[in-house]
């Protein structure tokens, strides 16, 4: 979507890209809604997307170029916005291994990128423009078992080693064959103390009638609903019908209240600054960037938070599959991922980042002392992924969490 | 017998001037709402797969009424307060504009459309700004003590300015009401002043003058500008996401989740189907209504 952004558009995000992490525009339905009906449609109509080259599905194992989609602000870059600035992480990936990069920052929100690119193009048997593109984990999962994805040359990404332990049983890739996650974060509660009268440390603190109307949650299902299940007990990693539909319930119900203004991407971060919510459900990187001085505080709910984790996948079909690994393996050495968390401020999949950015020393050994970048042990039990959901659960949860958003 | 072939001749010159007109009706016009209407009638048996059936499903449109009736509802109060509201702002600028402006006249005109220069989104943005806690808009209304007296006239709820529907409506106003000024000011100036004078001499009122002649000869400025400020402000979306909260959305949103988050793209277009009938259908009424020969002969 960045090429149909409006100039002026795209450089007010430029100067906001601290705030803006990413779904700024996608969820908001900013430009990027407004334009997406168009192309989707025509996509729809089974019609060749510019962005796909028929051909087999068999890939291949080509090693000169690799093209990269991936969310904004998620990898090193210079003020300018250039990707391949001397000393930045393409820029030596490039010198070292030879393989020319193309980087994209076309991947703005998971539904979208799936409706416009993985469903019409992936699924008519055709190559997406990309080699590795970054879905978060339960989009991954699900053209994981759409079989859309490419198994990784393992043998090729000696430093998959490197992957954080709890990556490897998850049910829908064991081993982590066909994904390399690239970034982590936890979904908790921000507020602002001087306008809640004190610390939150309950995501029922968001139900309180106290923070009527000034409280925002996510749009994302997972998130909002997840956290919600954690307030009434239930445990968002099994995923139960029942108690989803019991979040619903609550969640509509705070929302016929008034208690809940408005559901947001994370245009939520203008919002606290400019002190329109008191708190809101948000995500840790957003307000690890935040200027400390606003006096936002973060916290992961007493009751549980979410864990979420964005991923590397090669779409099936794609001709550049040696020149992918050389990547996976070069961002998997704990010196170069050390240099993206540096930039992105998200927790790192990859072991031995936080004592490369102590020997990094200065602000990026600071880092490695941040609880949002590093969460203690404590923390970490607390932190949960929400559970898989069948196709037919998923579309009817979906649709009724979109009809309370509104 | 060559003359008459000539003129045959001349007579279908202006059809063929037609093509690309057509052209482009055809190409960008009908063959979309050709697929849309395919699309609103079929079925995806999985939801995730690129594949449709055309299998009349009727029900893709009662469905979609039935789940979306408050936004279409919603969509077409907004827009139609926000029309309304832009007339009201936009008739007495005009109408300053095209008779007592003189040689200030080009240069108000270019001021009206400055702000137009900027995207749409920033222009929007900059409201949530201007209008949040610590805007200048709030500031002003709490040093003159008057929040109590705007919240009672319904300006603002709760003290709030943003995120109400009060904030979408002035939103929508806002981002449209050039068009509105502008093809009200087109029919004004367009009016001889010969007209007012006659007037004069026949011992109208200035205020007959304006009810008898100024009035019906700029209806058709009223109606052109109606029609480019409703329309899009129907469809609008921006404004209720950003200016808006949770009980303010409007139809276009849930047409793009419809399409974006749940991928059931034949109730979107269903749903997009329905929306642009309602406003046909809406549109030749009113045009019906205000009698614009003048614009249609």
């Amino acid at each position: 979507m960045t090429e149909h952004l409006d100039p002026e558009l795209a450089a007010a995000i430029q100067m906001a890209r601290r705030l803006s992490r990413r779904r700024f525009l996608a969820q908001a339905g900013l430009g990027a809604g407004a334009l997406a009906l168009g192309p989707s449609l025509l996509a729809a109509c089974g019609g060749s997307s510019d962005s796909s080259s028929d051909g087999s599905s068999s890939g291949g194992m080509g090693d000169k170029e690799l093209r990269i989609s991936n969310w904004t602000a998620y990898i090193d870059q210079d003020d300018d916005g250039n990707f391949d600035a001397p000393g930045s992480t393409i820029a030596l990936f490039q010198e070292q291994s030879g393989v020319k990069v193309t980087y994209k920052e076309d991947f703005n929100d998971n539904d979208e990128y799936f409706n416009k690119n993985f469903s019409p193009i992936l699924g008519k048997g055709k190559t997406l423009s990309a080699d590795i593109v970054m879905p978060t984990y339960w989009m991954a999962a699900r053209i994981v078992g759409l079989d859309w994805v490419e198994e990784l040359l393992l043998d090729q990404i000696p430093n998959h080693e490197n992957l954080d332990d709890s990556y490897l049983d998850l049910a829908w890739d064991p081993g982590a064959k066909h994904h390399m996650p690239w970034q982590a974060g936890a979904t908790g509660i921000a507020y602002d103390p001087s306008k809640t009268g004190g610390d939150l440390t309950s995501i029922n603190d968001l139900y309180d009638s106290k923070l009527k109307g000034q409280v925002t949650f996510l749009t994302e299902m997972r998130d909002t609903v997840g956290l919600t299940m954690f307030g009434m007990g239930a445990d968002p990693a099994k995923a139960d019908v029942s108690d989803i539909d019991a979040a619903l319930e609550k969640i509509q119900q705070a929302t016929d209240d008034g208690q809940i203004l408005k559901f947001t991407g994370n245009e939520y971060l203008r919002s606290l600054e400019n002190g329109d919510i008191a708190a809101c459900i948000a995500w840790s990187g957003d307000i690890a960037q935040l200027d400390p001085e606003l006096g936002i505080k973060f916290a992961i709910p007493e009751e549980g938070g979410m864990q979420w984790f964005d991923t590397m996948v090669v779409p099936k079909g794609s001709p550049n599959q040696v020149a992918a690994a050389k990547w996976m393996d070069f961002v998997y050495d704990p010196e170069n991922a050390a240099r993206i968390t540096e930039y992105v401020q998200y927790m790192s999949p990859v072991k031995g980042v936080k004592e490369a950015l102590e020997a990094m020393g200065g602000d990026a050994a600071a880092l490695a002392e941040n609880p949002l970048l590093f969460p203690d042990e404590e923390t970490t039990s607390r932190l949960k992924v929400f559970g898989e959901l069948s196709q037919e659960d998923e579309i009817d949860i979906q649709s009724r969490f979109n009809d309370i958003t509104g | 017998m060559a003359a008459e072939g000539t003129l045959r001749k001349g007579r279908k010159a202006p059809y063929g001037l037609l093509t690309p007109g057509m052209l482009w009706l055809v190409l960008f016009f009908l063959v979309p709402m050709w697929t849309l209407l395919r699309i609103a009638l079929s079925e995806k048996p999985n939801a995730f797969l690129p594949d449709y059936e055309l299998t009349w499903k009727w029900s893709n449109f009662s469905h979609a009424i039935d789940r979306f009736q408050p936004e279409l509802v919603r969509s077409f109060a907004y827009a139609g307060i926000a029309t309304l509201l832009c007339i009201l702002i936009g008739y007495p600028l005009a109408y300053f504009l095209a008779f007592k402006a003189g040689r200030f006249r080009s240069i108000l005109l270019g001021l009206i459309m400055v702000p137009f220069f900027t995207s749409f989104l920033i222009r929007t943005i900059a409201w949530q700004t201007i209008l949040g806690q610590q805007g200048p808009a709030l500031g002003l209304l709490r040093a003159l003590s008057l929040v109590s007296v705007t919240d009672a006239i319904g300006l603002t709820q709760d003290g709030a300015f943003l995120n109400t529907p009060q904030a979408v409506i002035g939103g929508l106003t806002y981002n449209f009401v050039a068009f509105m000024i502008l093809p009200i000011y087109v029919s004004l100036e367009k009016i001889d002043a010969r007209l007012l004078d006659a007037a004069r001499d026949l011992y109208s009122t200035p205020a007959a003058a304006f009810r008898k002649i100024v009035l019906p000869l700029s209806l058709p400025g009223v109606f052109a500008g109606t029609l480019l400020t409703f329309i899009p402000a129907a469809g609008d979306y921006i404004n209720a996401e950003l200016l808006g909260n949770v009980k303010t959305g409007m139809i276009g949103s849930q047409i793009s989740k419809l399409f974006l988050k749940e991928s059931n793209y034949p109730e979107a277009a269903a749903l997009s189907f329905i929306f642009m009938a309602i406003i046909t259908i809406g549109v030749l009424v009113y045009a019906r209504i205000l009698g614009t020969e003048e614009l249609t002969a």
